[in-house]
């Protein structure tokens, strides 16, 4: 027994080892990342179905109210409430995230892999397209883009996807350099095995570890660039709600009417905390060397 | 503890000695004690002058600050009431063709040379000269020749009858410059005028001194000098009154002054400005070629409730004249009574739209700082009734192209107003107006009653026929007229004598002082 499992090649997960999920539990920055994300998750959740108060109804009497029973945290220079408005912000916010991690990491996640496992021209251009991106700073060329493409939650989405494509290209590339020239590649491509088969069966499954922690990571720079972006008037556009755009708009009521800038930006605080605390957890329960 | 290496004691030193010497350097926050007639204004404003030649000025802060070094033949009082200037009395003769005007004696420039009929005849001759480029030359459209008989007599010859020409010759773009400066080719050079206040060093994009004019014909200014210092961020400029680094600070987000009606170091003084907000709406395009939908719109608009959400009630509700001249009910012709949602969704079902529909409405931002809340404010209201704006924000360099251009459903506008509601008017609804296009409406009776108001000096008409232009303008609802615009202005505890005027011109600063 003890031989057969030193005979088999290390796979992410062992036999015995607790699943991916409750390893990250297990980490304490892992679960209060996952409770800090769960939260906020369940609040853009019941924003979609408008439990409370409509985000965009404006009640011209009852303007720049505190914290009440009526409004929980108050209500904006429109009589809006803040409650209402924070929780479709955050939906807002994680609807933009998710779409354009996930656009970064289909792109360049599989741009990345092919680069390094092809080699040769592909991975030359791949690598100067991956350059040229990289050298503008992020936030400009976000700005940019926006400004190009036209205002909204899709085009935002877009922009942020085409910023941190880059950064996946680079970090699935660096893996596959590793794993192709393993001995079990090796074995597969002495055996004949298709390239597609090698690539998705024996490559792919091996560098998805640092995908994942860079995915949790990228998530949180996408709320702060989409905050961002908002905050300056180019992203989600009024009177949606968006957490950036309260936050600016928040700006010069601040000294009176302090909860209309605490909690939207106590939010993009919990939601930039909270994944990288998930992606805390997560590089912790990928890597070998802890388990 | 860890032992900090004395290399690093020696920058953190160095940190802390520029630091002290950057306070120790910053501007002395209360004009170094002085008061009374030795003491220098200092006033703070988001924008900093962008030409030195008052006949090519168009920015607000340029006309503002160039109206104190320079005079005009004619000025507006407080209450919209043309006054003499340089020019004492002027007589109206040959049925309206002529304009003869006499001139002030013992004026001199602030370069010693005595002010002379020479002087104002070069300045207007300049103005109607295309070469000049002058924003003002359309205001002398109708001036055929300028004549100067005597030293102390001006006469301007005209084509026909032009009443807005006196109130056109006390806007900045007709100062009076020297005759010698004009020859010189130094008039955006060096401005020297005959005003209040003489220049005295620029450093573009910072600050600008102007210095008291002690020989100043109206009296001698009850202060040292003028400094105008360019603070980008309204918020800093705040920021700025609150340490007490300024005496006057300029500022037009009313959500700023929120926070001022408490504080002791300052005095808020709200100042109803000529500007005026509208919804323009194209009626040249789809539903809002009809009027009753145009008007169903314009009755559908709660004013009132507006202005306590943009302006936090601080802003006057106007209709199509703004003059103070001139008052009429905002909303006759309207045939109905605004902010009535349930009258607004008869009238719009009536014409066919029980369902309502879309318009595109373009919103400026950056330009000035309540757009998009106007423009949020209106897209609630009107949805009420089934209209829904597609609020489309723009910067101003695409804003207004698409708006000169009229592409737009709907526009959210902040249009300057005038204390003759034909100047304020012309350009858009007569015939050959110059923004006839945006102005998204031609009515020949808008252009008959324009033309006939400028061709009379009787006030008692030109009142009839302004109230006449008034109703027509609500009748055909072209645009949807809000409220006047506020300008605040942020006085330090210690500034006296200083009061605003509509036009939001700085000639009482003249009067105003440190106590």
């Amino acid at each position: 027994m003890t031989r057969a499992a030193t005979l088999v090649a290390p796979a992410p997960r062992t036999a015995g080892q607790p699943s991916l999920p409750r390893r990250i539990v297990a980490d304490r920055n892992g679960l209060i990342g996952v409770v800090l994300v769960g939260l906020l998750v369940v609040v853009a959740v019941v924003s979609l179905v408008h439990l409370g108060q409509d985000p965009l109804a404006q009640n011209r009497t009852g303007q720049l109210a505190g914290p009440s029973g009526a409004h929980w945290l108050g209500t904006d220079q429109f009589g809006r409430d803040i409650a209402a408005r924070v929780a479709a912000g955050v939906f807002a916010s994680l609807r933009v995230a998710l779409v354009s991690v996930g656009m970064a990491t289909i792109v360049g996640g599989l741009l990345g892999v092919l680069s390094g496992f092809a080699g040769g021209v592909l991975d030359a251009v791949v690598g100067r397209c991956t350059d040229v991106l990289f050298a503008f700073p992020a936030t400009l060329l976000a700005l940019a883009l926006v400004a190009a493409l036209g205002h909204g939650w899709f085009n935002t989405a877009i922009a942020i996807a085409v910023v941190y494509t880059p950064i996946f290209v680079r970090v699935a590339r660096g893996p596959v350099l590793t794993v192709r020239e393993s001995e079990y590649v090796k074995a597969g491509r002495v055996l004949g095995f298709s390239r597609s088969r090698l690539l998705f069966r024996h490559v792919l499954p091996n560098v998805g570890a640092p995908i994942a922690v860079q995915v949790a990571l990228a998530l949180s720079w996408a709320i702060l660039t989409e905050a961002g972006l908002s905050f300056l008037g180019l992203g989600t556009q009024p009177p949606s709600p968006s957490l950036g755009l309260m936050v600016s708009d928040a700006r010069n009521f601040f000294p009176d009417a302090w909860w209309t800038l605490l909690f939207p930006a106590l939010a993009v605080v919990v939601a930039v905390v909270g994944l990288n605390m998930v992606g805390d957890g997560l590089r912790n329960a990928l890597d070998p060397r802890r388990s | 503890m860890t032992r900090i290496p004395a290399r690093r004691w020696g920058i953190g030193a160095a940190i802390l000695a520029l630091g002290a010497g950057a306070v120790a350097c910053s501007p002395s926050p209360t004009n170094g004690g002085k008061t009374g007639e030795s003491a220098q204004l200092v006033v703070a404003r988001t924008a900093d002058v962008d030409v030195l030649d008052p006949a090519r000025a168009t920015a607000f802060a340029t006309n503002q600050t160039l109206a104190l070094v320079y005079d005009r033949l004619v000025q507006v009082d407080a209450n919209g009431k043309l006054v003499p200037g340089l020019a004492t009395k002027w007589t109206v003769g040959d049925g309206g063709r002529s304009l003869t005007f006499t001139l002030r004696d013992g004026v001199k420039f602030h370069n010693g040379q005595t002010f002379t009929s020479a002087d104002a005849k070069a300045s207007l001759d300049r103005i109607i000269d295309p070469k000049t480029a002058s924003v003002a030359r359309s205001y002398l459209a109708n001036v055929s020749a300028v004549d100067a008989p005597d030293p102390r007599t001006l006469k301007l010859n005209l084509t026909r009858p032009d009443a807005s020409l006196l109130t056109a010759l006390s806007y900045t773009g007709t100062s009076i410059l020297s005759a010698k400066d004009i020859k010189a080719g130094t008039v955006d050079k060096k401005p020297d005028g005959t005003g209040p206040y003489s220049w005295k060093s620029w450093k573009q994009g910072q600050e600008l001194d102007l210095a008291a004019n002690t020989h100043y014909w109206n009296g001698k200014p009850k202060n040292a000098g003028v400094q105008f210092r360019v603070i980008p961020d309204e918020a800093s400029i705040v920021s700025g009154m609150k340490a007490g680094s300024f005496s006057l600070g300029i500022v037009s987000d009313p959500a700023l002054t929120k926070q001022l009606s408490t504080n002791k170091k300052m005095k808020l003084v709200a100042n109803p400005t000529l500007d005026y907000h509208v919804l323009q709406l194209n009626g040249r395009r789809g539903p809002l070629k009809d009027k009753k939908v145009r008007q169903a719109i314009a009755c559908a608009v709660n004013r009132k409730d507006a202005i306590d959400t943009v302006y936090f009630g601080q802003a006057k509700e106007t209709g199509p004249i703004v003059s103070p001249a001139y008052q009429f009910d905002a909303n006759a012709g309207l045939g109905c009574t605004a902010g009535d949602t349930a009258g607004a969704k008869a009238m719009l079902a009536k014409a066919g739209y029980a369902k309502g529909f879309h318009l595109k409405t373009i919103v400026m931002t950056g330009q000035y700082s309540t757009s998009t809340n106007l423009a949020q404010v209106l897209q609630s209201q009107l949805g009420k009734i089934g209209v829904t704006l597609d609020l489309d924000r723009q910067q101003t360099n695409v804003y207004v192209p698409n708006w000169s251009k009229a592409n737009f459903d709907a526009a959210v506008a902040l249009n300057g107003g005038s204390t003759d509601p034909y100047l304020q008017y012309n350009r858009y609804f007569t015939s050959d107006g110059s923004l006839k296009v945006p102005a998204g409406l031609a009515d020949p009776k808008l252009d008959s009653l324009l033309r006939k108001a400028n061709g009379t000096t009787d006030e008692a008409t030109r009142e009839q026929v302004f109230g006449d232009l008034s109703k027509q303008l609500n009748d055909d609802s072209p645009w949807v007229w809000l409220f006047r615009n506020q300008t605040y202005y942020l006085e330090s505890t210690g500034l006296t004598g200083f009061t605003a005027t509509p036009s939001d011109s700085l000639e009482n600063l003249r009067v105003a002082g440190l106590a």
